[in-house]
């Protein structure tokens, strides 16, 4: 092992490395619990690219094929049941972790300059999770997967200028068939965890680079100590990943993913559905309100959430981080809101 | 493309000749412009066509006109979900003349409607959109528009057709 080491390190610049990551320190503080969430969305993302190229071994696409092989997963592969059903909890769980992990940095302020690349970044991973929890949710082309396609690309259809196109484009025609299941597994399985790979290696870097936002208050009165990154702050992430681990695997055994009828369309949509969780909140506004309006509101809130390096940035008193704190509390309380109005209303 | 610019700028400038130099300089810099533009063009066109191909294309023709048989067998106040062409449509009995169709898609986000009998309603589980069954309009709920209409009738030999 050493000698693998030292061999490599004659032909490679690695002590800078080293050196970085021996100095690298984690701030310890009462808010520093949040510092663990972005690592436990990775973590969901790794079990994301396991499973997901385990169920690639099993999985057909094809209008035909695509719900009896999803049948035959659940049914007569051994332990295949277990692995969709990871599959499928560690998406719903990894969008909630990166929630959290979002929510967290906006309160902490982190988005600020020069963190705002690494907010930007975060933005793109979170648009991107959504967008592979939607095409995957089709891939198993039951009842629900074939509705909420349906709902989904008619909703991005709505956009402005290129909406019709983009929606034609991802159904592959103005229905949805075998070639929509087609598209959605391309961009599920090959584009999306390209370009996400990608991204998320950018924003890991960024956040090596500035290291952990120590918030505002803490910094001032000074009620903070650092401990090493490695081993120290390594061995928690470790442990907090085990933690994980032992829910995601409690939740997938007890609670197995169920599978619905296949996709039929001439069957109408079944009483009583509706998203997943994390698009409850935009469901309950269809319902309540014409769609253009709808998504016009949200759009118009995700795009003043997005921006908010740019209308509350770094001050050197730190005074008017008041109102960004105000838009996070009104944020969450409005998303979940709706979330249980929603619910409520099924 | 700018830092080949200032290149191609540092070069010409070694070799001096002021006037000349500073047309020559504009022309290749438009050139590369023009070149450059082409192959985007010649890059997106081809790629933005492909995407755009779908299952329409195959096949081609638009289905306008169907026979229905078996709606003639539905009792009044019932009704049947049946193909028209690629889209799911819904045929309800009124009364022993009386039938009324529609393309099934809800016109809010696409859903296949059902239809409530003892409501009296067309319904959308979506979003709980409703429309009159008599008229196709759209009368509760998100559904900003009514449902396309379909034409029935019996020809001469005792068929029933769904028209467009
Ligand atoms: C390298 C990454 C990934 C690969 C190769 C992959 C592959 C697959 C495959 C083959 C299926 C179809 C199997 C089935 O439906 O049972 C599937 C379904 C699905 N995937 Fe992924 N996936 C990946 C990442 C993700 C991520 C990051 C998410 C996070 C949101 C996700 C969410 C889903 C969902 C919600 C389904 C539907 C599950 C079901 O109901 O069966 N996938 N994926
Ligand atoms: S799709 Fe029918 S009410 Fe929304």
């Amino acid at each position: 092992m050493g000698t693998l080491l030292s061999k490599l390190e004659e032909r490679l610049p690695l002590a800078p490395l080293k050196e970085a990551a021996l100095h690298k320190q984690v701030p310890i503080h009462k808010h520093a619990f949040w510092y663990y969430m972005g690592g436990i969305s990775l973590f969901f993302f790794l079990v994301q690219m396991v499973t997901g190229v385990l169920l690639l071994f099993h999985y057909q696409p094809g209008a035909e094929t695509a719900h009896a092989s999803a049948l035959r997963i659940m049914t007569k592969v051994d332990f295949g049941w277990l692995i969709r059903s990871i599959h499928s909890w560690s998406a719903n769980l990894m969008v909630g972790a990166i929630f959290v992990h979002m929510f967290s940095v906006f309160f902490m302020k982190a988005y600020q300059k020069p963190r705002d690349l690494t907010w930007y970044t975060g933005l793109a991973l979170l648009g991107m999770t959504f967008l592979f929890g939607f095409t995957g949710y089709l891939l198993p082309w039951d009842d629900i997967a074939f509705f909420a396609t349906k709902v989904g690309v008619d909703v991005a259809a709505g956009t402005p200028v290129i909406g019709k196109e983009i929606a034609n484009i991802l159904r592959g025609g103005t229905d949805i068939t075998g070639l929509t299941i087609q598209r959605f597994f391309a961009l599920h399985a090959v584009v999306l965890p390209g370009i996400f790979i990608a991204i998320l290696s950018l924003h890991l870097l960024l956040v090596q680079i500035h290291g952990n936002k120590i918030p505002e208050g803490v910094e001032r009165a000074n009620a903070y100590r650092t401990i090493p990154f490695f081993p120290n702050f390594l061995y928690a992430d470790l442990y907090v990943w085990l933690l994980a681990f032992n829910v995601l695997s409690i939740l997938a055994a007890i609670y197995p993913w169920p599978l619905g009828p296949e996709a039929d369309i001439l069957k109408p949509a079944p009483q009583g559905i509706h998203p997943e969780w994390y698009f409850m909140a935009q469901f309950q506004l269809l319902k309540m309100m014409p769609e253009p309006v709808a998504m016009t509101l949200f759009g118009a809130a995700g795009a003043l959430w997005a921006i908010v390096p740019l209308w509350n940035p770094a001050t050197a008193t730190g005074r008017r981080g008041k109102l960004a704190t105000y838009a996070g509390i009104a944020a969450a309380i409005g998303l979940i809101g709706l979330t249980i109005l929603a619910y409520g209303k099924l | 493309m700018s830092e080949l610019g200032s290149t191609l700028d540092r070069e010409f400038d070694e070799q001096a000749e002021p006037e000349t130099d500073f047309m020559r300089r504009g022309v290749v810099k438009w050139l590369i412009r023009v070149v450059s533009g082409l192959y985007a063009i010649a890059f997106i066109v081809p790629v933005v066509r492909f995407l755009r191909s779908g299952s329409a294309e195959e096949g081609g023709e638009k289905v306008t006109q169907i026979s229905l048989k078996a709606a003639l067998t539905l009792k009044p106040g019932e009704f049947q979900m049946f193909k028209f062409g690629s889209k799911p449509a819904i045929v309800i009995r009124q009364g022993p003349d009386d039938f009324k169709a529609y393309l099934a898609t809800c016109t809010h986000l696409g859903c296949t409607v059902n239809y409530n009998p003892g409501l009296r309603r067309i319904t959308c589980a979506c979003h709980g959109g409703q429309y009159d069954p008599d008229t196709g309009k759209n009368i509760a709920g998100p559904p900003p528009a009514p449902l396309a209409p379909l034409k029935t009738e019996v020809s001469s030999d005792g068929d029933f057709i769904v028209k467009a």
